[in-house]
């Protein structure tokens, strides 16, 4: 569980990322983190990680607060970043030197991950091309078995099996007491994963809702034509016609759109979420 | 990092005051510079054949200082630092691996390494003998030379912990820095005493001493003697205590700012 209180951070003194951002982020989901470039996604990662510190404010995950960095804190959690760095060194020398690091991390699900990626056991990390090296730290990331898993950008970089692959290893890690926060541009990779939508505008959390309260409260329609309706709240051109979101009203609303939902709450958020406060 | 900086000058400023340099540490404690075979007349403690290949102690100096000055590259870049501050490890269990690595494990294998070097060219040199070849851990020499050693990889591990960037050019140009600057002051500081001393004599009046005459007659003047006597002080196993407390207090200021680079 993750309770970010009141926090305020910025690069600049004048220019604040966040002002006094609230979110409570529960365990047991994977939650889609979710923004447009520059918004805080990957600096938000950061500060649960304790990679950066709050100006204000107070971040827990658990008992811990990150940015103290405590051992016990760092055993379970992971953040794989954007950008990723390894040392030159071969797989298994890797996995030897930082696995040690991790208690509950599983050599053998390492190496489940690393066949199901189709990467070689035995390659070494530093000739190894930024594709299959990702493959090669995501595996790792998973196997550690950390309570809190944060991804940025996972799926960059990605050929389309080994993102297949990645969606159906996190789908069953998931389990009532770990955390997976997936933060990405590339939504329609992962869309059918998450649980939960966080997106963030302009330093604030703009919207922080579940699948199902999504599939509760708004109906999703694909319709060859523009209609003109007083219901749709938000609609956009897609291919095969337009599709509309409007308030549910008990219609059985197929599977969400959470790329359009996105693009509806970064140009309409106010009246989405007046739908989810009714 | 002002502090550390600061510390680091006032170490480096001491290991020239003190005598102690690259090139006095090679001349007065270095091997015999022709040949294998060829033995020195110098009597000084530590003076040993045991290093007969006569670029060794250059060699181990460079390597060190460079590998030393690499120790915290890593967090010159954004993303390698966001691999490393996240391992699970404390920030002094992090430092002391750095320092076992670096301090410790480099410049013994460093040894090993030259070790085997040296049987090689033993069996391919007929001349040497076997003790010319095989160091033994309780050769003073080595230890002598270790200890100085130490105390310039633990400056050089201080200034890595400052510069992250190209770390050793920068080590390097301060070290020079100091050195021209601490030089400058020592000639400027000789001529402005030897000016004031010659003024004095040349203005003296009949029936006093010249100044200078009375401090050389009292034994302020620096003969080869004397300077013997220094070299000679500079051997003992108080010289090698001070090396020491200036090594750990490299050590601890390296310490320091490592947790400050992990903040």
């Amino acid at each position: 569980m993750i309770r970010i209180s009141d926090l305020t951070f910025g690069y600049t003194p004048s220019r604040k990322l966040f002002h006094h951002l609230n979110i409570d982020i529960p365990s047991g989901q994977i939650h889609g983190l979710l923004g447009l470039n520059g918004a805080g996604k990957s600096s938000l990662l950061h500060l649960i990680q304790g990679l950066k510190y709050p100006h204000s404010g107070t971040i827990k995950v658990n008992e811990f607060t990150p940015s103290q960095r405590r051992v016990s804190f760092l055993q379970d959690a992971y953040l794989l970043p954007e950008e990723i760095y390894t040392p030159a060194i071969r797989i298994p020398q890797f996995v030897k030197m930082y696995s040690s690091f991790y208690p509950h991390f599983s050599l053998e699900a390492f190496l489940k991950f690393l066949n199901e990626f189709e990467i070689d056991r035995a390659s070494n990390l530093g000739q190894m091309s930024m594709g299959q090296k990702k493959k090669a730290i995501i595996a790792f990331a998973l196997a550690t078995n950390t309570q809190l898993l944060m991804m940025d950008e996972p799926t960059n970089g990605l050929d389309i099996p080994s993102k297949k692959q990645f969606r159906k290893i996190l789908s069953y890690l998931v389990t009532e007491n770990r955390l997976f926060i997936v933060s990405t541009h590339q939504i329609r990779d992962l869309h059918s994963l998450i649980d939960n939508v966080i997106i963030i505008k302009e330093g604030r959390i703009v919207f922080n809702h579940t699948i199902v309260e999504i599939c509760d409260h708004l109906h999703f329609s694909l319709t060859p034509q523009e209609i003109d309706n007083k219901q749709v709240i938000y609609n956009e051109r897609v291919p095969g016609g337009y599709l509309n979101i409007s308030r549910a009203n008990g219609q059985p609303s197929f599977e969400p759109d959470i790329e359009v939902l996105f693009n509806a709450i970064i140009t309409e958020s106010k009246v989405i979420n007046e739908v989810f406060q009714n | 990092m002002l502090i550390a900086a600061v510390s680091m000058i006032v170490l480096i400023f001491y290991f020239f005051n003190s005598s102690f340099s690259i090139s006095n540490l090679i001349s007065q404690n270095g091997p015999a510079p022709i040949g294998f075979n060829q033995f020195s007349t110098s009597n000084l403690e530590f003076e040993s054949q045991k290093f007969h290949l006569v670029w060794f102690p250059q060699m181990f100096l460079i390597v060190c200082s460079i590998f030393t000055s690499l120790a915290f590259m890593e967090y010159a870049e954004s993303k390698n630092i966001n691999f490393h501050l996240p391992i699970p490890a404390t920030k002094f269990e992090k430092w002391l691996s750095k320092a076992f690595i670096i301090l410790l494990l480099l410049p013994l294998g460093y040894l090993v390494a030259y070790q085997l070097f040296a049987i090689l060219t033993y069996s391919w040199d007929n001349n040497l003998s076997s003790e010319q070849v095989h160091l033994t851990l309780g050769d003073p020499y080595l230890w002598g030379y270790a200890s100085k050693v130490l105390l310039l990889q633990c400056i050089i591990f201080l200034g890595a912990t400052i510069f992250k960037k190209y770390a050793f050019f920068k080590i390097t140009l301060t070290i020079f820095l100091i050195y021209v600057a601490y030089n400058l002051l020592q000639f400027l500081t000789f001529q402005i005493v030897n000016e004031d001393l010659n003024l004095l004599s040349a203005n003296s009046t009949p029936g006093i001493t010249p100044i200078n005459a009375s401090l050389r007659d009292a034994g302020y003047y620096i003969s080869s003697p004397h300077l013997q006597t220094i070299s000679d002080l500079y051997t003992n196993d108080r010289f090698h205590g001070i090396f020491c407390v200036l090594a750990l207090g490299a050590l601890f200021l390296s310490y320091q700012r490592f947790k400050e680079m992990e903040s």
